[in-house]
């Protein structure tokens, strides 16, 4: 069993020395899709690039399988975790089908070089992402969802055996966003470890298995998502009240009001 | 059959590059063939044979095959390096003048004019042009050290070109009589006349290095189209990229302000005439951009030949005059496809 753990770590971001500080193990395991939730700035992003090996913790060390992330190569690190950022900026009107291929360029090989296993992993997340009719299309002629599919398909053209996502159901419709979801779930049970930033609290606690809630900086609870999502957590966190029910074996969160202090 | 599946395969791959490269030859015996004297195609070959008139063998070897292999190198350096530099800071306005190492050796081979340095030795002018590359750098380097990203990069730069341009007015001001003056003025346009052998030998190394240098950033400015974050990501390492092409640039830029003066606009323009030709990725833009550079030059040079002008034009002038028409439309299209990204 593969595990990704952040030990006590805690960095500092930007400019403004804003401390985010995780107490404890905080650990996550193959198989499982796991879901980041809590308010704009709570540290989700952060935390991420930090179990991505972007920023390094100042303090604690994030330890994956067996090994201290920092006793990676490059290399290493790069194919063992891939990583989809928030942003969906595209600096060139390439076309989908290279953009999927840009994962591959973690093992060294340009993209005019690709081999038999680039292929495999490349139609893969082609395959799983349904976009084969995308691919001729230049990103410049798709819509949010479109791109939002093969940004993921591109991650998962890595083939990593830990796929971090940062908000990629941000700005989809309800169908691009389940879809999204059913991706990541799929790839969770195809054993790697999946973990996710999300702010949609019903696809969280309907997707996830497990749940990391975030406030200012800190993790303020972990768990299952009926845990997880208590009222008083939602109204501590996100500073609002909750209607909470079940619905065919699903939980649903429906914010309804701005909680009072 | 195999074989020309395979053959025809290597054609579509590289098909922008191979048609590029293909037009090379009929230009360099071009630009051999025209001149003030005129040497026929024929004549041409049997100088190259080492046969013929003696004059044309003359004039070939001493003075327009030098001034043809630095016009190709100096195209290929500038043509490579707007390609990288556009790659690298996402930005299609980049070009090697951008990071200020163009105008910072040009004021290098400027002091080499205004106190008389490169009346004294030959060499002195593109070693002084190198030499501000260098220094242009420096200050460069310290500032990216305290801000690692390529807006600061471009901030930093533009300060420099500012300042070196602001010092070679001040040459020019300063300038003991106006034909110093013009001397610095004619210099800063470019031009790839009466050169010798000598400066090929002085521009073969900055060209290998550079070149190199530029091939090796390849990946990495694909990667760059997801941003720093996704690049570094997949394994590669931002910092050593950002060293390795203000190396190849200072090298490289430096090396070809140091033989041929300021050549405006070939870095900036042929990346973008040729973009539309590739799938978008920086990596297929490097070669075919540092032949597109060769050609453009050669095609300018040749240019300046055959314009029935009192004075020849210098070099930069008319690379400006036949590029921008292109930069303009492709630019144009080039803007629309950005927008909706």
């Amino acid at each position: 069993m593969t595990r990704l753990v952040a030990e006590n770590i805690e960095l500092k971001t930007g400019s403004h020395p804003a401390a985010i500080t995780v107490c404890g193990d905080c650990s996550f395991k193959n198989g499982f899709l796991t879901g980041l939730i809590g308010a704009n700035g709570a540290g989700k992003t952060t935390f991420l690039k930090a179990l991505a090996g972007l920023k390094a913790p100042d303090r604690g060390q994030i330890i994956l399988g067996d090994r201290s992330l920092s006793d990676f190569s490059p290399q290493q690190k790069a194919a063992s975790i891939a990583y989809l950022p928030q942003n969906r900026r595209i600096q060139w009107p390439v076309k989908a089908r290279d953009l999927i291929s840009l994962g591959r360029l973690t093992y060294g090989r340009s993209l005019s070089r690709l081999d038999q296993q680039d292929r495999i992993a490349i139609n893969h997340a082609i395959e799983v992402t349904e976009v084969s009719d995308l691919l001729d299309r230049s990103m410049a002629s798709l819509s949010g969802g479109e791109r939002a599919r093969i940004l993921l398909a591109r991650a998962l053209a890595v083939d990593a055996s830990v796929l971090l996502a940062d908000e990629p159901l941000a700005a989809l419709d309800p169908g691009y966003a389940m879809q999204i979801m059913d991706v990541l779930l799929q790839e969770a049970g195809r054993g790697r470890i999946v973990i996710v930033a999300l702010h949609d609290l019903t696809l969280a606690a309907r997707y996830c298995d497990q749940l990391v809630l975030w406030n200012q900086g800190r993790i303020v609870a972990e768990g299952t998502p009926e845990d997880v999502l208590t009222e008083e957590a939602l109204a501590g966190c996100y500073r609002i009240k909750a209607i909470k029910q079940n619905y065919e074996g699903h939980l649903l969160i429906t914010p309804y009001a701005r909680a009072d202090f | 059959m195999r074989f020309f599946s395979d053959l025809l395969s290597f054609y579509r791959r590289h098909r922008l590059l191979i048609n590029l490269s293909l037009c090379l030859p009929p230009m360099a015996l071009l630009s051999l063939s025209i001149g003030s004297t005129h040497i026929g195609i024929h004549a041409l070959i049997q100088s190259i044979a080492g046969v013929g008139d003696p004059t044309a063998r003359m004039i070939l070897g001493l003075l327009r095959l030098p001034r043809l292999c630095v016009g190709l190198g100096v195209g290929a350096i500038l043509g490579m390096a707007g390609a990288v530099n556009q790659g690298y800071l996402r930005n299609p306005l980049a070009d090697p003048s951008l990071l200020g190492t163009s105008n910072a050796a040009a004021l290098g081979a400027v002091l080499a004019f205004y106190f008389g340095f490169s009346a004294r030795f030959v060499f002195c002018l593109p070693l002084f042009a190198f030499i501000g590359a260098l220094a242009g750098l420096l200050p460069l380097l310290w500032f990216v050290r305290r801000h690692n990203d390529p807006q600061s990069l471009i901030l930093g730069g533009v300060a420099i070109a500012a300042f070196s341009g602001a010092c070679i007015s001040l040459a020019l001001n300063l300038s003991p009589n106006p034909f110093a003056a013009m001397e610095i003025m004619t210099w800063l346009m470019g031009a790839i006349t009466d050169r010798s052998w000598n400066h090929v030998l002085l521009l073969s190394v900055p060209f290998c290095l550079s070149l190199f240098l530029f091939r090796k950033t390849a990946s990495a400015l694909d990667a760059l189209i997801l941003g720093d974050d996704v690049a570094a990501s997949l394994g590669f390492d931002l910092v050593r990229l950002r060293w390795l092409i203000m190396a190849a640039l200072s090298i490289g830029v430096g090396g070809a302000v140091a033989v041929s003066g300021s050549i405006g606009f070939v870095g900036l323009i042929v990346p973008h005439i040729l973009r539309p030709f590739t799938r978008q990725l920086p990596s297929e833009l490097l070669w075919p951009s540092a032949v597109g550079g060769a050609l453009l030059v050669t095609f300018a040079d040749i240019f300046v030949r055959l314009l029935p002008t009192e004075n020849e034009l210098q070099l930069g002038v008319v690379t400006a005059f036949i590029g921008v028409p292109i930069f303009f439309r492709q630019a144009i299209k080039g803007v629309e496809a950005m927008k909706s990204l």
